[in-house]
């Protein structure tokens, strides 16, 4: 579905990236991890379009630099870090944002839109003014929007792409998992998703390939299991790790049980 | 609120918080309150005829009931001055409404930002300069000189505007009102030194036009900014996904498919024509660009599909209400019409700044 080859980019003279060769296939979620400064969203800026790069990334065989904006927004959705809206839209207006382009054809806006929002769990939440809700709910119409965009995982029978760069930051553990949930429903149904992720657990029980970025550089990349290492992670993050068993110096810890829910 | 856990196939509510029925509703309301105004707009004036009296003579062709001094009036000095004053206002007001959108900021106005200043200084040049050194020029050009040059000073100020304050997709509103004040210094220190050449002829064709007055209204300036100000006005709208896309910065109007380049430089020309082409024929006129994007996104919501014909509705209503009032409060001289928008309009400039301090921070 998404082909990298030998991605570089210099930002103002300095080498941000430097040749990244991945993949991300249909039907996975696709994990990109690494510590703050790693080049992760620089990376996804550049899988996205947004910024210019050495290499060549194509998108269901469509070229990401060469090809138009709108081809590309059928093909995928882009869900940033943050976004601040500079006017008045209500939330109904924002998701709406994502239907807007001719991307879609033939809906049911109200119902479109409707059924968005109750998948992110702001059900109700239409006429409220985005910029009265909480960072964790700002995010989430946000989701909405990029699902309104690309709401069908596939389109004309290949799959679609969501992008998420860190999803899950600003939201309280329920609404992490809910948020992961979709993004792993949206690939299990046919589409895929590369996410940049913080959390280490939530990598390890979500992804399906995981992609681990030190200094503008792949160190490691494959399942989980093999790439979620103590020897890895230690040397990326530079700090001990325990993976799989209590760390040392502590008597107990928390984790939700995500293994053993299966809808929230 | 209804419950997180959504059951398949059953939508709880359809969602509100779609205001397009009521802008929709907002824009047949304007254009109403509009046709009234500009009737209104053409009775009053140092003679008085009835406003019905003119509405019957306009609308059936049937000019019996009013006299043939009245027929002149009305035709040769109040219709194109009711004409220039809608097209004015609607394009000082849409100008704004793009503006705002393209600098995804509610101060940004052609006024403020040191654009206007800059046509001045393209108008100013063509004035003064266009009868010696660029007089091929306005042999070429003829009526439509003055809104070109305009134009061309309009469109440099807006892209150095863009340029210096816009860095990775992001506009700084501190860097945009300071390279506003230094752009508006610039073109009036040119400007000083244009009026400074002038002989006194051009000085008087300076003074009027600098008055910021819709008062000199003729036939050949309508004719002269129409083919600018119209296409602008009307096919604006075409901008409107672009726009409402652009509120969420520049790389998500990209992601959501806008080829945000390519939108940027046709938002750029047309702040650029619509404020030359108001400038060219009315001098400065502050304010319009600011308040009635500003109402309207108050009741009808930011979405710029019904925002932008609402502006120009609305632009053109304020325009015709602020020159009838510059006509009647020292009747029977007149007012600059400046003053009066300028009179309203800051006042409630500063009232936005105090309730949306928090934007400076973007």
């Amino acid at each position: 579905m998404l082909e990298a080859n030998n991605i570089s980019v210099d930002l103002g003279g300095k080498k941000i990236l430097s040749d990244i060769s991945m993949t991300a296939a249909q039907g996975q979620l696709t994990a990109i991890i690494g510590p703050n400064g790693s080049g992760k969203t620089t990376l996804m800026r550049a899988l996205t379009g947004e910024i210019p790069f050495d290499g060549n990334a194509h998108l269901n065989g469509f070229n990401i630099s060469t090809t138009k904006s709108l081809k590309l927004a059928s093909m995928r959705g882009v869900l940033p870090q943050s976004a601040n809206l500079s006017f008045p839209f209500t939330v109904y207006e924002v998701v709406r944002l994502g239907l807007t382009l001719g991307v879609q054809a033939n809906i049911d806006v109200p119902l479109r839109i409707s059924e968005a929002l109750t998948k992110v769990g702001l059900s109700g939440f239409g006429k409220r003014y985005y910029q009265e809700l909480s960072g964790g709910e700002q995010q989430r119409v946000q989701l909405a929007r990029v699902l309104a965009q690309v709401w069908e995982p596939t389109f004309q029978k290949k799959p679609r792409c969501l992008f998420l760069d860190e999803p899950i930051s600003s939201l309280d553990i329920k609404h992490q998992i809910q948020i992961m949930n979709i993004a792993c429903g949206y690939a299990k149904s046919g589409g895929g998703v590369v996410a940049i992720l913080h959390d280490l657990n939530l990598t390890a029980h979500y992804a399906d390939h995981v992609i681990l970025i030190n200094k503008g550089r792949i160190h490691a990349y494959g399942a989980p299991k093999k790439v979620l290492t103590a020897e890895n992670l230690e040397f990326v993050y530079g700090c001990p790790m325990s993976v799989g068993q209590v760390p040392k110096g502590m008597n107990f810890f928390v984790l939700p049980e995500i293994g053993y829910v299966a809808h929230i | 609120m209804s419950s997180d856990v959504a059951t398949p196939h059953t939508i709880a509510t359809i969602e509100g918080g779609d205001r397009t029925a009521f802008a929709r509703l907002s824009l047949i309301v304007l254009a109403l309150a509009l046709l009234a105004t500009a009737i209104f707009s053409l009775a009053s004036g140092a003679t008085n005829s009835s406003a019905l009296a003119v509405a019957w003579a306009l609308l059936s062709g049937d000019d019996s009931a009013i006299d043939i001094v009245e027929r002149i009036v009305i035709l040769d000095i109040r219709m194109p001055r009711t004409l220039l004053g809608m097209m004015i206002g609607a394009s000082l007001a849409v100008s704004g409404a793009i503006m705002q959108g393209l600098f995804r900021n509610p101060l940004a106005d052609p006024g403020i930002v040191g654009v206007s200043a800059g046509a001045g200084l393209g108008a100013v040049t063509a004035i003064v300069l266009g009868g010696t050194v660029l007089a091929p020029l306005s042999a070429l050009f003829g009526i439509y000189q003055i809104p070109l040059a305009a134009f061309l000073g309009g469109l440099a100020s807006t892209f150095i505007l863009y340029r210096v304050s816009t860095s990775n997709g992001r506009t700084s509103v501190a860097t945009m009102l300071l390279t506003g004040i230094a752009l508006g210094a610039m073109a009036g220190a040119f400007t000083g030194l244009l009026v400074f050449w002038a002989d006194d002829q051009q000085l008087r064709d300076l003074t009027f036009w600098g008055l910021g007055s819709v008062a000199g209204a003729t036939w050949i300036k309508v004719a002269a900014v129409a083919p600018i100000i119209l296409p602008i006005i009307i096919l604006a709208p075409i901008m409107a996904r672009g726009l409402n896309a652009m509120t969420l910065g520049e790389a998500t109007a990209q992601h959501l498919g806008i080829n945000v380049q390519l939108f940027k430089r046709v938002a750029i020309v047309a702040v650029a024509g619509a404020t030359g082409a108001s400038v060219a024929v009315s001098g400065g006129i502050g304010f319009v660009g600011i308040v009635v994007p500003h109402l309207l996104r108050l009741f009808i919501g930011p979405d710029h599909k019904y925002l932008l014909p609402a502006c120009a509705l609305l632009g053109a209503i304020m325009l015709l209400l602020a020159d009838a009032i510059a006509r009647q409060i020292v009747a029977p001289a007149e007012l600059p019409i400046g003053i009066v928008t300028a009179t309203i309009g800051a006042p409630f400039f500063l009232w936005i700044l105090l309730r949306k301090r928090g934007l400076l921070d973007m």
